[in-house]
């Protein structure tokens, strides 16, 4: 053990025996820099409350902690450095009596013993009679063992029913079990603190799980979004429906332009119909599958200052600073700002098989670091990713999350040149649904006038934004089959008719008439990006339909054929007028 | 480094006026005011006042800013804002005894219904004085409208000096941010303690459902033998009763056939035996007919004889029949027995396992309610908890109320001009203060009212072309103000020493100032020519 360890142990020790709020008194009272941060207890992080003291006192200060504030008395501790029971803190460690436990059990009952050990450590929390009778060998009662267990100190009854009891080894007892039963080491895990900087740079931050702490964050989020279901589903669920069968995307488009104006609303109309395609619905035509969904990865680029970052954070995540509620499905939206590409590759891993949508500002900085297109791309198009890096290999695995993504270009008279030097950056952005920005005059001043709105209270978003929301986490909850509504609402894909083919195809013939040359900039993944905006936006359609499936409405299909001729225009570095060719379309 | 000071503007022109109003005019007309309200004497012994002075003053209020906004304190201290504060129960203690009854799902039973009580009803509601903040709603739209044109200027000679200075003012609305800062930890607290519970219930949840699990596969074990054992032995039974009645019918069967024959031997017996008494009969008739008296005894007897073995073959058959169906009958009764009891060995081994399963049923459904008890329990306290929570929440909101949504970079003064009018009668001094006001067009006024105008007094007419800025201003220097000043001597001292030393009747330029402001408003058709000449004949000679 190291000096890291006692570290260690001890924040666990302080995170168990004390409540955050006298957490709170005692890193005022030590006055540690981190706890000036915060005027209230609530506020502040166990984990890192726990760590910042556990970092800034010794023992004979740990000592004094415990006699002046008092520990909860119902706790247990047995640690290489600490033990704590019976509210008597020992300087001293509980492992020898731990060992001894453990060498007398394994004396009377032999392998059942280790086998009984071994499904503690493997599973890692606790378990109850039935999964630890699971691995053992038939006929083996595992009760009497698991008593001596608890009797001679090594596990505790972590769990009582009337008829029913789990145990656990307490996690500070688990490196020294792990040994015992000759399994690899692994050292008590530490949460990395957004507030500790310091701390890292004094080495006393050993090692970050980045993946167990990106699963820990999609367990909070999943957390979230079962809360505010459970919420909308008890009280808010009659006038959701209500609402439901009077929304749709022309619907959303009016509520979005009377609060930002008549260009700047496309953005937002963009980044919530993403969310709706989130649920990532099979796409069927009448004939089948068409193996599309519903799923799709948005890009907003142009000058500084376009309302990008407004449209794809602020819009989904809130911003209660600027009165701007949020939009987006709770708990589905990870905020990848500040993440490097190989962090954000490495905790992709906690993200298999699940759908989420990674908000991405300043998404150009991740093409600084050489060799990132390659897996990105990847990602984009949901396949396998294997990074190897010098020093270790991440995955393979494969990623099923979406991108909402910004990035500054330098934009031209005509056309756009991208700040990221990768030649292969024209490969990442044709997988996704591109928008680009430019600061008009208009768009200027349709930022500034609903910045002012904004500003003095004149538009009110809240009323809006929580119906909205709601509609959108019903929907994807009914059509991710989340178990708290699938047993009420039925799930149904979005059916593609033969005018939809119709209209994408034509809108491809008068884009290529307006072509003035044979080469074409853009590739037929504009058409795909198109269908699948087409079929996502028909998802706000859900609660009008009464067939077993969503048609694809008329008013989205009409906004997908503006996208796509947008998109393509701005691809072909404008060398045909969109506008022209969406009067001949639409 | 000297404090940034505001000066808000006296008059402000309406939007409906558009001739300029100077200040020439502002100084006219404020004397109109004051002349039109001294005390001229007359009956009831009223005695005759002299105007004392009239000076132009400022108020001073302090604009402390409070994140993006400001909270107006009162730099003489005159005002005081009361906020409501309801003590909130123990949530620590209340967290705390949820996370220690984590591991015991009774203890965690018992602590739901402990606390079921605990965040009900009205929470007792003190009330916190927080002294000088200025919380009425008119004064402070009044100074949100204002501020934005009011003037940066350094200190005005004719400044109230306030009583509370930088400190003391932050102070008071350090007060007032401690208060909202308190109520907001309390929300936190709120929600923590919501988000606990829900947790710890949902961990419950998660227990029992372990719990129900663990409950249908230990059933599910015990059925999965008693099933097939108990299918076999219904086999058994079945299978047993079968041969069993297949021998009750034959035997039953084999008895029958044969009583059935020896019933139809007797009926053949029977048969013949009336066939032999018919011939006997028609033989008998021949004899008669014959007159053969032999003859007919014989037949006679021989057809007796016969006869007599007819009943008696009879009784014979009788007896068979009853015989034949009593075997039926046994038979039947037989097979009724078997079946009854095979069929009662069969329900037996059935409902070894119905109960069984029937049992794993109660238990599970007994853990089920326990969810929903659980559930419900958490419910109700998360509901009462809420409601606390949203009371606070409006607690916090009311504070709220008190700002104005200006945001000076740091404490500000910011001084209200008003006009101090000191009346001398033999006997007392009198004051009056005039706050801000409107001045209005001439022009809608008089075409609306043309011929009733003139009829009005000085007063009214200047009441007409001087508005009210703000009912709630008047009212502090009507009221508020001019109370303190009487309640406050060395405030009323200083006051007439600053409303002597800023008398407009005595600065030099002031009579010029008073000629061409009297002309102004005499124009617009405010005042008379005579009420002209004579206020003129009184200030300005």
């Amino acid at each position: 053990m190291t000096v890291d360890d006692r570290v260690v142990e001890r924040r666990l020790l302080l995170k168990r025996a004390f409540p955050r709020t006298k957490l709170f008194s005692i890193g005022k009272q030590l006055n540690i820099p981190y706890f000036q941060r915060f005027t209230t207890a609530w506020d502040i992080e166990e984990d890192d409350a726990a760590l910042e003291i556990a970092s800034a006192i010794n023992d004979t200060q740990l000592k004094e902690v415990f006699e002046t504030y008092s520990p909860r008395e119902w706790v247990v501790f047995r640690g290489g450095y600490y033990t704590f029971e019976d509210d008597v803190l020992l300087l001293e460690s509980s492992w020898k009596k731990i060992q001894k436990g453990l060498h007398q059990t394994r004396r009377k009952y032999g392998k059942n013993c280790t086998a009984v050990l071994k499904v503690l450590v493997e599973t890692g929390k606790s378990s109850n009679l039935r999964e630890i009778k699971h691995d053992l060998k038939p006929g083996v009662d595992p009760l009497r063992i698991l008593e001596m267990l608890e009797q001679l100190k090594v596990i505790v009854t972590s769990y009582k029913g009337d008829k029913y009891q789990e145990w656990k080894i307490l996690e500070e007892a688990l490196p020294l079990i792990r040994s015992a039963l000759g399994m690899a080491p692994t050292p008590l895990k530490m949460k990395p603190s957004a507030v500790s900087p310091t701390l890292a740079a004094r080495g006393k931050v050993r090692e970050l799980d980045y993946v167990e702490e990106e699963r820990r964050i999609i367990q909070k989020m999943d957390r979230e979004l079962d809360e505010y279901l459970n919420e909308l589903l008890r009280h808010r669920l009659d006038a959701t429906i209500k609402f439901g069968k009077q929304f749709s995307s022309a619907s959303l488009a009016g509520y979005l332009q009377e609060l930002f104006g008549k260009i700047l609303y496309f953005d937002s109309l963009l980044s919530i119909i993403q969310q709706y395609g989130l649920a990532d619905v099979k796409i069927i035509h009448q004939r089948g599958k068409t193996g599309k969904r519903t799923g799709w990865n948005l890009s907003l680029f142009g000058e500084p200052g376009t309302g990008k970052s407004f449209a794809t954070r602020d819009m989904m995540l809130g911003k209660p600073d600027a009165k701007v509620p949020p939009h987006g499905i709770p708990g589905r939206n990870r905020y990848a700002g500040g993440i490097t590409p190989a962090r954000f590759i490495r905790i992709g891993q906690a993200y298999v098989n699940r759908v989420f949508n990674f908000i991405v500002p300043e998404f150009n900085d991740w093409f600084r670091y050489k060799g990132m297109v390659e897996p990105l791309k990847l990602a984009m198009e949901r396949g396998e990713i294997k990074y190897e890096m010098h020093r270790e290999v991440v995955g393979p695995y494969r990623f099923n999350s979406f991108f909402s993504v910004n990035y500054n270009v330098t934009t031209f008279g005509r056309g756009y040149e991208v700040t990221v030097q990768d030649p292969n950056f024209n490969a990442v952005e044709d997988r996704m649904l591109c928008r680009l920005h430019r600061l008009t005059k208009q768009r200027y001043l349709e930022i500034a006038q609903s910045q002012m709105r904004l500003m003095f209270g004149k538009i009110d978003i809240e009323k809006g934004a929580q119906q909205i929301r709601d509609h959108l986490t019903l929907v994807y909850g009914i059509e991710t089959r989340h178990p708290l509504v699938k047993e009420r609402f039925q799930h149904k894909p979005v059916m593609l008719n033969p005018k939809a083919q119709k209209m994408i195809e034509k809108a491809r013939e008068v884009i290529l008439e307006h072509i003035p040359h044979e080469v074409v900039r853009f590739s037929a993944r504009l058409e795909d990006h198109a269908i699948r905006f087409a079929c996502a936006a028909s998802l706000l359609n859900y609660f009008r339909s009464n067939m077993d499936f969503v048609p694809v409405s008329e008013e989205a299909l009409r906004y997908a054929i503006q996208l796509f001729v947008e998109e393509a225009s701005v691809r072909s570095r404008e060398e045909f007028d969109s506008q022209e060719v969406l009067k001949k379309l639409l | 480094m000297s404090l940034p000071r505001l000066i808000l503007p006296y008059v402000v022109k309406s939007v409906s006026r558009a001739n300029p109003f100077t200040d020439d005019m502002e100084i006219a007309a404020l004397l109109c005011f004051a002349e039109a309200r001294r005390k001229k004497g007359g009956f009831l012994g009223v005695s005759i006042e002299k105007l004392s002075f009239i000076s132009k003053l400022h108020y001073p209020l302090w604009a402390v800013p409070w994140e993006d906004e400001c909270v107006i304190v009162d730099g003489l201290g005159s005002f005081s804002y009361t906020a409501i504060y309801t003590k909130p129960p123990d949530m620590e203690f209340f967290t705390e005894q949820i996370k220690r009854s984590t591991t015991v799902r009774e203890f965690y039973r018992n602590t739901l219904k402990s606390f079921a009580k605990t965040f009900e009803g009205i929470i007792v509601e003190s009330y916190v004085p927080v002294e000088a903040i200025i919380s009425d709603t008119g004064i402070l739209s009044y100074l949100e409208k204002k501020l934005p044109e009011s003037e940066t200027k350094t200190v005005s000679p004719a400044s109230i000096p306030p009583t509370l200075n930088k400190e003391l003012a932050e102070m008071a609305a350090e007060k007032l941010v401690q208060d909202w800062m308190r109520i907001q930890s309390e929300i936190k607290g709120f929600q923590y303690a919501i988000n606990v519970l829900n947790a710890e219930t949902r961990f419950h949840e998660e227990k029992i459902l372990r719990e129900i699990g663990q409950i249908r596969e230990a059933y599910e074990t015990e059925l999965s033998h008693i099933r097939p054992e108990a299918s076999q032995q219904i086999e058994r039974l079945l299978s047993e009763r079968d041969t069993k009645l297949k021998w009750i019918s034959r035997t039953g069967e084999s008895r029958s056939q044969r009583k059935l024959r020896e019933k139809k031997k007797i009926e053949k017996q029977l048969r013949k035996l009336e066939l032999r008494s018919v011939e006997y009969k028609k033989r008998r008739e021949i004899r008669k007919n014959r007159g053969d008296k032999v003859g007919v005894a014989r037949w006679t007897y021989k057809l007796k004889d016969c006869e007599n073995e007819v009943s008696s073959i009879r009784r014979k058959l009788q007896t068979v029949s009853r015989t034949l169906d009593r075997a039926h009958r046994e038979c039947e009764v037989a097979i009724k027995k078997l079946n009854d009891a095979y069929q009662d060995l069969i329900d037996r081994e059935k409902k070894r396992v119905i109960e069984l399963e029937a049992r794993t049923d109660c238990e599970t459904q007994a853990k089920k309610n326990e969810i929903d008890e659980l559930q419900a329990d958490t419910l109700a306290i998360v509901t009462l908890i809420k409601q606390l929570k949203e009371q606070k929440q409006q607690h916090a909101s009311n504070l709220k109320t008190v700002t104005i949504s200006w945001n000076p970079e740091e404490s500000t003064l910011v001084y209200v001009p008003f006009y101090l009018v000191g009346y001398e009668s033999k006997r007392k001094l009198r004051y009056y203060a005039y706050p801000p006001v409107v001045a209005m067009d001439h022009r809608g006024i008089l075409t609306k009212i043309q011929k009733a105008f003139r009829k009005y007094s000085l007063e009214s007419r200047i009441n007409l072309l001087l508005h009210s800025s703000s009912k709630a201003l008047d009212k502090m220097f009507s009221s508020t103000f001019i109370s303190k000043m009487k309640k406050d001597k060395k405030l009323s001292m200083k006051l007439q020493i600053m409303g002597h030393s800023n008398n407009l009747l005595d600065l030099p330029e002031s009579k010029e100032k008073l000629r061409r402001g009297l002309e102004k408003i005499q124009k617009e058709g405010w005042i008379k020519p005579e009420e002209k000449s004579k206020i003129l004949d009184s200030y300005a000679k």
